[in-house]
């Protein structure tokens, strides 16, 4: 009979204890995986939400807010900024595209986007139906919102006031669906582009509308005048270092990178990522302290078991070696449980992401994370048995023969 | 010495061996040989150092003064972990109380037998030890879950797993009644005979005695 059999019987004759020790050392894994994988992942999955977007231009303000309402479209716009100056910010030679957009309405929990078809270069997007908008009250869908909303070329829906679901609906105004975007990974997927004029044209004095409706207005005769801000995108890296600056040097305008602002995030986060994997390690620990205290319990109420199978013959180290066992028993558990609660909690935590935040994340333990988590609860488990595996070691054979 | 129990070759040989008790010396073991097949007592009322002298010739407490010698290696010139070793694969012990593994089954408790004594367990051996002590049918059965009788005949065939040589039993019917009593000296007589073992038993009870080849009392020191 191996050591490994006669620590798992051990293991099964105390279960309750056993298992104590597995699920609170599976908790502890569980979130020092989930804070690596969220460190890990949260960043690519906002570089590739940003699409090619490298410079936001938008009102004077904070440029991390910028960033969350008009590249992530996670927080609602602060402000508008005069179309023409705006973009004539970004006429420059360092900009390859630039794309206004404006947003006020929704469809269903889904943005709709009023902006121009150079928002297609901006993210590098191009149509996998039908075409871009003509003329206002026209429609193209990102990916995801096309198959969230269960909308096709063809078909037609009415915008709701507002980013948040349950405003008024503007059922004077139905779009039609003319194109869907093919999907680009990034925030783009998410949304409901239009042309800018129509956003304008549905919050104006409605006779005003109806007069662009019927075509008797036109857009040079109702010029959007404002919008929420321009996306661009750049040639060279080098326009990085001059051009953001120049813009935030202006009295109306300030620019956000969304990179920047995303590594400035992740700075300021770094203490609360610091703190909760701070908790999961102290679970772990606590983990490791059940154990060590179940080892010790157990060992000093089978002190007779252990000194029997020294009277038998055993060398004090195989004595010591059922403890280590046993303790690695638990923490091979732990490990096991706590990952596998990681792997089926992570769709499920990807697709929230994905939901609320249009963040594509992988939530899925890295083989490099579960060799440094399964060194680690090793660790742990030796650390726990060492005092247990020792007493038992030197077990009194005497004791035994004379009881 | 009772010279009758002196056969060769000797299975244990003891030679002056004193007994100490908080570093004294308070009893003195006859000098024995056994050989094997032999069944001897060891007696004397309690605390007259039966189960110290059981503790020595098992290699577990050393004695004051002697030497004890089983087959030809003397134990006690043996470093600790050659000890336990030697005791694991030449020295059976049966306790007063069966100390069986309740964890595990009796068929485990066996095998456990062999090994912490760094051995293998024979399959024909174990086989054969279920089978002549009647317990094949509850081989799979947790330890903890076995009457005193099986779990009696458990001890005896876990003590004999290893072919020993000699076999040292503490008291092993003083809680027992006379027909467990009677049940429990022919099997391990039997099972020591049979075996090739020399059997010694640490008792006073009187039911024991007259089931040994011959018994020796334990001497107080002078």
């Amino acid at each position: 009979m191996t050591s490994l059999a006669l620590a798992w019987a051990f293991l099964r004759r105390r279960w309750g204890q056993a298992l104590l020790s597995v699920v609170v050392g599976a908790l502890g894994v569980a979130a020092v995986e989930t804070v690596a994988i969220a460190e890990r992942e949260l960043p690519k999955a906002a570089e590739r939400a940003f699409g090619g977007v490298d410079m936001v231009i938008g009102p004077k303000g904070s440029a991390l807010d910028l960033v969350l309402c008009c590249v992530l479209h996670a927080s609602d716009p602060r402000g508008l900024i005069p179309l023409k100056e705006g973009m004539d910010q970004a006429r420059n030679p360092m900009v390859a595209a630039a794309a206004p957009i404006a947003l006020g309405d929704s469809v269903r929990g889904r943005r709709i986007v009023g902006t121009t078809a150079d928002i297609l270069a901006v993210y590098h997007a191009h149509m996998a139906q039908g075409a871009i908008w003509t003329k206002p009250l026209q429609a193209v869908l990102g990916s995801d919102a096309a198959r969230a909303l269960g909308l096709k070329p063809g078909d037609s829906f009415v915008g709701t006031h507002g980013l948040a679901p349950g405003g008024e609906e503007h059922s004077k105004f139905p779009y039609t669906v003319t194109g869907i975007l093919a999907p680009t990974g990034s925030a783009l997927d998410r949304l409901v582009l239009t042309d800018i004029e129509s956003v304008y044209l549905i919050h104006r004095d409605p006779d005003d509308a109806a007069e662009t409706k019927a075509g008797r207005g036109g857009p040079t005769g109702f010029g959007p005048p404002a919008a929420t801000a321009i996306l661009t995108s750049f040639r060279s890296p080098v326009a990085m270092a001059s051009l953001p600056r120049i813009i935030d040097a202006t009295e109306r305008f300030s620019a956000a990178s969304p990179e920047l602002e995303t590594a400035r995030l992740a700075r300021a986060g770094r203490p609360v990522i610091m703190a909760v994997m701070g908790i999961g390690l102290l679970f772990a620990g606590i983990a490791a302290a059940t154990a060590a205290t179940a080892l010790a319990a157990a060992m000093s109420g089978r002190a007779r078991d252990l000194a029997l199978l020294r009277a038998l013959g055993a060398h004090p180290w195989e004595i010591a070696g059922i403890a280590a066992v046993e303790a690695c028993l638990l923490a091979a558990g732990a490990l096991a449980l706590g990952l596998a609660a990681v792997a089926a909690l992570g769709p499920w935590a990807a697709t929230m992401l994905a939901e609320r935040d249009g963040l594509l994340v992988t939530v899925a333990p890295s083989v490099q994370d579960m060799t440094l988590l399964a060194g680690g609860a090793a660790a742990a488990a030796l650390a726990a048995a060492a005092a247990p595996a020792l007493r038992a070691a030197r077990a009194s054979i005497e004791t035994v023969l004379k009881a | 010495m009772d010279a009758s129990i002196v056969r060769s070759p000797p299975s244990l040989r003891t030679e002056g061996v004193l007994l100490e008790r908080d570093r004294r010396v308070f009893a003195r073991l006859p000098d024995l040989e056994l050989t094997p097949g032999r069944i001897i007592a060891l007696t004397g009322r309690s605390g007259t150092g039966k189960t110290t002298a059981l503790l020595a010739l098992a290699g577990i407490r050393a004695p004051g003064e002697g030497r004890i010698l089983i087959g030809e290696t003397d134990l006690w010139s043996l470093s600790a972990a050659r000890r336990d070793r030697l005791r694991g694969q030449r020295i059976g012990l049966v306790f007063q109380s069966f100390h069986l593994i309740d964890a595990v089954s009796v068929e485990d408790n066996l095998r456990l037998g062999a090994a912490c004594a760094g051995l293998k367990a024979d399959p024909a051996r174990l086989q054969t030890l279920l089978e002549t002590l009647d317990i094949a049918a509850i081989r799979h059965r947790r330890a903890d879950r076995l009457s005193q009788g099986q779990a009696q005949r458990v001890a005896v065939a876990r003590a004999l797993i290893n072919r020993p040589a000699l076999v040292l039993a503490d008291e092993p019917t003083s809680a027992l009644d006379d027909d467990n009593a009677r049940a429990l000296l022919d099997l391990l007589g039997r099972a020591v005979r049979d075996g090739g073992a020399a059997l010694l038993i640490a008792t006073h009870d009187r039911r024991a005695l007259d089931a040994v080849d011959a018994s020796v009392a334990m001497e107080v020191a002078a």
